[in-house]
């Protein structure tokens, strides 16, 4: 292999490890179960203090919105089990008892999910709502 | 009228069946009149597919609620305008006018090539039409636009009003441009290999339509983006959203083809990579349609839960198969004209270029498919947020823009120190002199000032170029520097309408960055009369007024905006309830200037009048969309084909033009 091919594998093998590390540390900081409810329920010690990603359907229970605050507080499941929600920030046009919703957050010892990030998607049309903030 | 689109559909799909059977029996027994007859089924596709759409389009204006999709994306309230629009406004529609461009392209591809590229013409046909089939297939056997309700409801269910707005309406067609239209020159690559035809003149003749296709997905993207920022109201315009990702990721992998062919134009080499790169943008589009359609990861886009999968992934299955069948088997003839001679030259600096942009795409298919892949490894679904996408493709992408810089100066085969140094000092001690100069005026962003500085980078060499070309050409003919400068253009449009794309990118860079790394983010609570400061704006909240329209109810706050002590201007963030979906939206009140945009929602608000807004200012957002026209235009300038002179063979002026830049860069 002449000179400049050794050089040059050397650049493409430079750059392609530099994409796999950063690939790799970045996966192992953002990456997070994405689990129904009654999974929650299944593995909560362990999950308590990992962020998770959970899909349920908003349930019949009270829905607290605070406006001035921007905190909503409601519970979502699926059927049987159901796990507290707290969000903070603004509530999305579609949320209200019955809605798809997918929430990112961590589970706190008190078993309520802090959330982050939660997206809305309406049952009967295609189109989904995002409101990722704080 | 809906029976004459159905059966004109099944009709297409017996045609189009007949014209790749006819095609490839054509070519084995090689018969001109059974290709020709191909040609004419290829038209007679486009005919039909069009019968159909003309037929769907004439049920959505007449309100015919008899058959399913016009009732279910369409209503009487509806102005015409946004009824056109829900032509594509849900899933067999949409999907009938991917169908539709699909078989224009096709026909249009026909016709230009009656007299050209004679021996790969069946297999481009064969492959078109049965990429035509797929969609064929899908929309006759399941998602059938035609379908009619045991009886017609009184009124329609009316387009989601998300949907209504003019950046929605032209996305999905922009998107679907660039996605068909990388079919073209996949099916000449195909066409290339299957007959053996493996010189350069395949990469000639799809130049244009891969760069069609590109402008078009890219600005599908960008309005995507802009739709997402003016309508969703979370304050931003990119998510990493699986489906925006399906459809960057074949953008990725068609610009760093659209690049690499030029080395194989003009060098010989990257043969064998510029297969798979086509491969693979083509591969990533259909991969990009089917993720969008088949609803397997949740998303902002899903569409309902769909028996397309199989659909998409048998043919996508196939059509690699065979692709890469046929590489192999042309393995031995796709070997370089000249080989590599230095890692600092152009050739390498392409090949870098060419790695970070699959490295892109990697990082982006692996983080948007991590779910269903650790699935169906470890049995639980593992999510990755938006920070992993960022963290990674930042990085990438400065060093791909710093690349942009390097690439266009340094010499082929081999740069020397004095070709290094007469063609970057300049560009970098500007962008060491103004970069130092913003961190004294306060920027002291990391990421943020490497960002700038290499942007400033690029932007001098872009203009370091133009001068040069420009003083070169004065040299020559004369004329005032205007002159000279439109005729340089004009004279080698590939070239410097690249070098303003390249020059849109950097505008595109800055604003990203602005409003990135500088983004205030505020929530606010007035009562009437009461204002607030977020930045250097002052808000005053004046009142909150409830207005009746024909098909919704609003709640209009009246914001009076003032900076440094003066009025600036009035905001009207708004609240509405749209009757016939039962469905409340916000409406963004946003104020752009070239250096901040002011952006404001009602979160919510009591009977009071007590409101709480969410505020974001948004600093340097109007550059991305004015770098993406920019973009635009560059691609245009780079596309518009050039007056052959008299007698000189296209290879020969462009050869002579380079020769001149060539030495003009030593």
């Amino acid at each position: 292999m002449s000179k400049q091919h050794v050089k040059l594998s050397i650049g493409v093998v430079v750059i392609v490890t530099s994409v796999a590390y950063l690939i790799f540390s970045g996966a192992t900081g953002s990456t997070m179960y994405f689990l129904t409810v009654p999974e929650v329920q299944q593995k909560l010690t362990a999950l308590k203090g990992e962020p998770v990603r959970v899909a349920g359907k908003v349930t019949e229970d009270p829905i607290d919105w605070d406006m001035r605050n921007l905190s909503l507080a409601f519970f979502m499941g699926d059927g049987q089990s159901r796990i507290s929600v707290r969000y903070k920030g603004v509530k999305p046009d579609m949320f209200q008892t019955g809605v798809d919703v997918i929430v990112e957050g961590r589970i706190g010892h008190d078993g309520v999910l802090a959330a982050s990030v939660l997206m809305t998607s309406c049952p009967s049309k295609y189109q989904e709502e995002k409101s990722p903030t704080l | 009228m809906s029976d004459i689109g159905g059966a004109a559909l099944k009709f297409a799909f017996v045609v189009a069946i007949y014209a790749v059977v006819i095609a490839l029996l054509g070519v084995r027994l090689k018969r001109q009149e059974m290709i020709r007859s191909a040609e004419r089924a290829t038209y007679g596709v486009f005919g039909l597919v069009t019968i159909a759409m003309v037929a769907l389009l004439y049920a959505l204006l007449a309100h015919d609620f008899r058959l399913q999709y016009v009732a279910s994306v369409s209503s009487r309230a509806m102005p015409t305008f946004y009824v056109i629009a829900a032509l594509w406004g849900g899933q067999e529609g949409s999907m009938l006018l991917w169908l539709w461009l699909l078989a224009m392209y096709s026909a249009l591809v026909v016709v230009q090539n009656r007299h050209r590229n004679r021996e790969l013409m069946p297999y481009v046909i064969s492959t078109l039409m049965t990429t035509t089939l797929l969609f064929l297939a899908m929309l006759v056997i399941v998602e059938d636009p035609f379908r009619l309700l045991p009886h017609a409801p009184r009124d329609g269910q009316g387009l989601n009003p998300l949907l209504q707005n003019p950046l929605m309406v032209i996305h999905p067609p922009n998107l679907y441009l660039g996605f068909v239209g990388f079919a073209v020159p996949f099916a000449f690559a195909i066409g290339a290999l299957a007959s053996g035809r493996l010189d350069t003149q395949w990469i000639r003749s799809i130049r244009r339509w891969t760069l069609v296709a590109w402008l078009f997905l890219g600005v599908g993207i960008l309005l995507g983006g802009q739709w997402a920022y003016v309508e969703l109201g979370w304050g931003g315009y990119w998510a990493w959203d699986p489906v925006e990702n399906a459809s960057f990721m074949p953008w990725l992998t068609g610009t760093a083809f659209l690049h690499s062919v030029m080395i194989q134009e003009k060098k010989g080499m990257l043969k064998v990579w510029n297969m798979v790169l086509i491969i693979l943008t083509y591969a990533l589009s259909i991969f990009g349609t089917f993720l969008t359609r088949s609803g397997i990861i949740a998303s902002v886009h899903a569409f309902a839960q769909s028996s397309l999968g199989p659909y998409f992934l048998l043919y996508l299955a196939g059509i690699l198969v065979v692709a890469i069948t046929l590489l192999v088997k042309r393995l031995p003839q796709l070997r370089s004209d000249h080989r590599l001679e230095s890692v600092i030259s152009r050739e390498s600096s392409f090949l870098f270029n060419n790695l970070f942009f699959v490295g892109i795409m990697f990082a982006v298919l692996w983080g948007t498919m991590f779910p269903i892949i650790s699935e169906a490894v470890r049995g639980v679904k593992i999510s990755v947020a938006a920070p992993f996408f960022n963290q990674v493709n930042i990085p990438l992408g400065l060093g791909l823009l710093f690349l942009s810089g390097v690439c266009p100066l340094i010499a082929w085969r081999k740069a020397s120190v004095r070709n290094l140094r007469r063609n970057f000092l300049y560009p970098l001690s500007l962008s060491f002199v103004i970069t130092a100069a913003l961190y004294t005026l306060g920027i002291r962003h990391v990421v943020a000032l490497i960002s700038f500085a290499i942007c400033l980078f690029v932007f001098g060499t872009i203009v370091l170029e133009f001068y040069r070309g420009t003083r070169a050409r004065r040299a020559t003919s004369g004329g005032t520097i205007w002159q000279a400068f439109v005729s340089l253009i004009r004279r080698n449009r590939r070239r410097y309408g690249g070098y303003i794309v390249h020059f849109g990118v950097v505008l595109l860079f800055v604003g990203i960055t602005g409003s990135s790394a500088y983004q205030i983010e505020q929530n606010v609570v007035l009562s009437p009369g009461e204002s607030a400061r977020v930045g250097a704006f002052t808000l005053q909240y004046d009142d909150l007024t409830r207005m009746i329209e024909s098909t919704h109810e609003a709640f209009i706050a009246k914001l009076t905006v003032g900076r440094d002590g003066k009025y600036l201007t009035t905001l009207y963030p708004e609240k509405r309830l749209y009757f016939a979906q039962n469905q409340p939206t916000t409406e963004v009140a946003l104020r752009t200037s070239l250096f901040e945009d002011l952006y404001i929602i009602m979160a919510g608000f009591e009977p009071s009048k007590t409101v709480t807004f969410k505020v974001f200012v948004n600093p340097l957002v109007f550059w991305m969309w004015m770098g993406g026209l920019v973009m635009v235009m560059g691609t245009v300038i780079a596309i518009w084909p050039e007056r052959r002179p008299p007698g000189l063979a296209r290879q020969h002026t462009a050869g002579q033009v380079e020769m001149t830049a060539i030495q003009g860069t030593n």
